[in-house]
């Protein structure tokens, strides 16, 4: 069975650029464009094997969807990776506070970007 | 790949770039709006994110300094001011710029790279002088510089970076490509990369590990995908069931892995839990095979605390080993005297195998290297004979020579059998072939999967290997993998997966073929093998004891003879061959799952560790590794009225063979011999000699042509004093034994 | 109540990772009111995680302080035998449940030390 990735971003061309990548390597994957819309698509799939999600997005960051996603029972041990940019110390600790796995840090190849949805998803 | 979203990026950039301009204005009115500095500071991020991954690296790193100068905002380490906006707004268009610009690799511009400067400067100007806005904190004397210096100290600032320009440039720069820097080192291995280093690992997962979704055993997983990892989990801590909270982790592990990918692979591998985890990563020196001296587990246990001196001390004492008296003492961890027992034999390992990389290689005809062991069989033998010969003289100058040549001329047999020692995988390639031809012509698709290929052994054993192999993967893919259409209704992939494995083990190696395909049948084995008369009816047999049926003479339980694995000859073949390389079969299966036949063999045939013995003049040699007790023969043993010879043995019965019948000696039988009890196929077997004289390591010589049909001896070696033992092939002999007992009885 | 002696059997789910462990874990100490001796199938089993390893080896503890033993039936699959032998919880590639018991150092003896 496909593992079955949510990504998050408000940047459509990274959010694109992630699912080309992921579904080239047999992945599937469901977009959504912020927090907000995250917690939706949560809440209308039955299981995600892995969720990469942004930081900084308008109407809900991707601190808080994490607090929120780990909320929810169905989704309380799933992987998440977060999206940063190396210059984020302070960023990336928040992530792991709010219970993110690791995180990807921009501007990342396609080889990296498998390298750590493997690393977590499998 | 990522060149596809190229465009998307630019437009969605461009109208980023439309929002920050609307966004700088409205602040330009509204400077403490903390919504709109969070808005500015988002679409700057955002871009400086995504450029590099789409072709407009330039941009990125222009973008950055932006960044950081509109976190200083954010953060409140300084004000919005116009001078913030205006550098803003000046930026922006110079980003607009770049993106549109085709060839991102160019060098920045004169105005680029005083924007940038400037970008830098208004970062430091604020954070010394600027109060965080809406922050009373500020003390009264820092105020009072602001009101008094700002306009100053701007100037001063700015001609900081025009006059020290590069110094303060720089500054900037190695702060900001630091983080690069680390980062694309930890992409490519440490510089070490390419041999191989062992490392001492110890992991301790924090208990709360599983709430973010880490997969802990992934990560020891990855260890293992780096090299050849040892690794001992610490399971004591894992509490009964009452006071197990069931999401928080008990385990911690201590490894040792040899790897030629570097440190930073290995930091790698725990990059995301480091810091609530405990990871400690300490690299070993691997000593000389020949300089450095294999350290004692006392020593390791001390070293890494986990026994007081005293401790160990009063252990020492004790006759019985060292581990075990800690561990009845409860002095010691089982997990942590397993964890120092692993790391010493990963090292003895790492040690034999650290010249095998990078090193220059020879070709040399295998004949003369049979030439070389034979000669340095040879040299043994005389160098022995030296010996004797000076213990005799009572030459003290003459026995310090003999001694000196003795050490030599082990080191110099030592060596010669490594040359002759081969990587198995030679072989596992044949085996390619066959499986692939075989498949196609039994209309099954099956794949066929090696492991530690690099496993070395003696060039004489592979040879004598390949046949046995072959018979065996023969018979699972014929008997053991299903056909496609039965796999999948089996719920199985319609592609079965044979697995040759080799290993080492101790001195032996350890073989492996595997299935994945319907398991061996143990009902239709037993009910074949009483059909066949190969067991009595109703006789119950183990599993274990079952599948090794298939190896005896005359057995096929496949219900139609296919044409492929005979007539039931072929395993049988294997048990015998295997049987004279002096090693042993084993068979494991599952039904439904598959079944695994295990060969363990021992690594060289040309020396032995054998036991010396005697009957009358002559000498025999028994390998040693099948002996199993040698016990003085009772006086009431004897021949019982159907002829057969046993002795009560543990309370057991045990069939002996007098080896002076057997090989025909004269002389006078003394009054007290000894029986030396081996293995020989399962089965124990007593062999009445006259003496024992004891452990004996000799080179094998075989027996000429003349000699090739002498039953009960399967080679020769040179003694010391010049005269010869026959090296006794003691499964032939116990055979004919078992033999003769079956027609008496 | 059922007799002490009656061996309860509990079958681990395909995937045994920490979402489920809860679960099991429930399902572990109910069999362990009702009797000391549990068998666990794992031949389910695909994915074995931590959290349910940790689990066997609490209740094969909590069985053998009860007089009683915690042990395996049935094939074990490739690549949970495999993940044994990889992370060092057995010393060699255990296929058969029957056999796995003996191959995990460790397993039933007291601990819980902290």
């Amino acid at each position: 069975m496909a593992k079955k990735l949510l990504v998050i971003d408000d940047s459509a061309a990274i959010r694109q650029s992630i699912t080309y990548i992921l579904q080239q390597d047999g992945y599937e994957t469901v977009e959504a464009i912020d927090g907000l819309d995250g917690l939706q698509k949560l809440d209308s799939a039955d299981r995600f094997d892995c969720i990469i999600t942004d930081v900084n997005m308008p109407n809900m960051d991707g601190i808080t969807f994490i607090r929120k996603a780990r909320e929810n029972p169905k989704f309380k041990f799933v992987p998440i990776l977060v999206l940063t940019t190396e210059s984020q110390g302070t960023k990336m600790n928040e992530g792991k506070e709010a219970g993110a796995t690791g995180w990807i840090v921009k501007p990342f190849s396609a080889d990296k970007l498998l390298a750590v949805v493997k690393k977590v998803a499998e | 790949m990522i060149d596809k979203f190229r465009e998307t990026f630019r437009e969605e950039a461009e109208e980023l770039l439309s929002q920050l301009e609307d966004v700088l204005l409205e602040l330009e009115t509204r400077p403490d709006d903390v919504e709109l500095i969070n808005a500015a500071f988002r679409a700057v991020h955002t871009i400086k994110g995504s450029a590099g991954m789409f072709g407009f690296e330039k941009a990125g790193r222009f973008t950055h300094d932006l960044e950081n100068l509109l976190d200083a905002c954010r953060s409140g380490l300084r004000a919005v001011d116009s001078r913030v906006i205006d550098l803003s707004l000046r930026a922006r268009d110079k980003i607009r710029a770049m993106l549109a610009e085709a060839d991102s690799s160019a060098p920045f511009d004169e105005e680029a790279q005083a924007l940038m400067a400037e970008f830098r400067a208004a970062v430091e100007d604020g954070s010394q002088l600027s109060p965080p806005p809406g922050s009373g904190k500020a003390g009264s004397v820092k105020a009072g510089s602001v009101k008094a210096g700002s306009g100053t100290v701007g100037a001063t600032s700015l001609s900081a970076g025009s006059g020290h320009g590069s110094s303060g440039a720089d500054t900037g720069r190695t702060a900001t490509m630091q983080p690069e820097a680390t980062q694309t080192g930890a992409d490519k291995p440490g510089f070490k990369a390419g041999t191989d280093e062992t490392y001492r690992i110890v992991f301790e997962p924090a208990p709360e590990i599983f709430m973010n979704g880490t997969k802990v055993l992934k990560l020891i997983e990855e260890l293992a995908e780096l090299g050849t990892l040892s690794v001992v989990p610490a399971v004591e801590a894992i509490p009964p069931m009452d006071l197990l909270d069931p999401e928080r982790c008990y385990v911690s592990w201590n490894a040792v892995l040899t790897t030629s990918s570097g440190i930073n692979a290995i930091r790698d591998v725990f990059i995301f839990v480091e810091g609530a985890s405990r990871v400690v990563i300490e690299h070993l020196d691997i000593p000389d095979e020949d300089g450095g001296r294999q350290k004692r587990v006392g020593e390791m246990l001390l070293e890494r605390g986990l026994v007081r001196p005293e401790d160990l001390g009063e252990a020492l004492k004790s006759q019985k080993r060292l581990g075990e008296v800690l561990l009845e003492n409860k002095l010691l961890k089982p997990s942590d005297l397993e964890s120092v027992l692993a790391e010493q034999a990963h090292i003895k390992h790492a040690q034999e195998h650290q010249h095998d990389t990078g090193a220059m290689s020879v070709r040399v005809a295998s004949v003369k290297l049979d030439q070389l062991v034979d000669l340095v069989g040879e040299m043994v033998t005389l160098q022995a004979r030296l010996t004797s010969s000076t213990s005799t003289l009572g030459d003290t100058t003459l026995s310090g020579i003999a001694e000196q040549l003795e050490r030599l001329v082990s080191q110099l047999r030592d060596n010669a059998m490594s040359v002759r020692m081969l990587p198995i995988g030679s072989t596992f390639n044949k085996f390619r072939r066959v499986v692939r031809d075989l498949s196609s012509e039994l209309g099954k698709d099956v794949e066929l999967l090696t492991e530690g290929a690099e496993t070395e052994l003696d060039k004489t054993v592979i040879e004598r290997l390949n046949d046995p192999l072959v018979h065996i993967i023969r018979n699972s893919l014929d008997h053991g993998v299903e056909s496609p259409d039965d796999r999948r209704a089996a719920g199985k992939p319609p592609k079965g997966t044979v697995c040759l494995k080799a290993s080492h083990s101790g001195a032996h190696v350890v073989i492996q073929v595997s299935d994945d395909g319907k398991g061996l049948d143990m009902d239709a084995i037993r009910r074949k093998a009483t059909e066949r008369g190969l067991i009595a009816p109703g006789e119950i047999l183990s599993d274990a004891d079952a599948g090794l049926l298939i190896f005896r003479a005359g057995f096929s339980t496949a219900v139609s003879v296919t044409s492929v694995s005979g007539r039931g000859v072929g395993m049988d073949v294997v048990k015998r061959e295997i049987d004279s390389l002096g090693g042993t079969v084993s068979v494991e299966t599952s039904a439904g799952v598959g079944s695994t036949i295990s060969l363990q063999i021992p690594l060289t045939l040309a020396i032995i560790e054998g036991l010396l013995v005697r009957i009358a003049d002559e000498h025999f040699v028994l390998p040693l590794s099948s002996v199993e007790a040698c016990i003085e023969l009772p006086d009431d043993a004897g021949q019982t009225s159907n002829g057969s010879r046993l002795l009560s043995y543990r309370g057991d019965l045990l069939p002996y063979v007098e080896l002076r019948d057997a090989f025909a000696i004269q002389g006078t039988v003394p009054g007290f011999r000894q029986v030396v009890v081996v293995n020989s196929q399962e089965h124990k077997i007593g062999f009445v000699v006259d003496a024992v004289i004891g452990d004996y390591q000799t080179v094998i010589k075989p027996l000429g042509r003349m000699f090739k049909d002498v039953s009960g001896i399967s080679g020769a070696t040179i003694l010391g004093d010049g005269t010869v033992a026959l090296i006794i092939d003691f499964n032939r002999l116990a055979h004919s034994a078992r033999a003769a007992q079956a027609r008496s009885a | 109540m059922a007799s002490k002696n009656i061996v309860q059997r509990i079958q681990l789910e395909k995937i045994s990772g920490i979402d489920g462990v809860t679960d099991l874990a429930r399902r572990i100490r109910d069999a362990l009111a009702n009797s000391n001796r549990i068998e666990f199938d794992l031949s389910a089993v695909v994915e074995l995680e931590l959290p349910a390893i940790q689990l066997l080896y609490a209740a094969a503890q909590s069985a053998v302080a009860a007089g009683g033993e915690a042990s395996f039936a049935g094939p074990v699959q490739e690549s949970v035998a495999a993940r044994l032998l990889v992370t060092g919880f057995s010393k060699s590639l255990v296929r058969d449940g029957q056999v796995l018991q003996s191959r995990l150092p460790g397993f039933g003896a007291p601990g819980g030390r902290s």
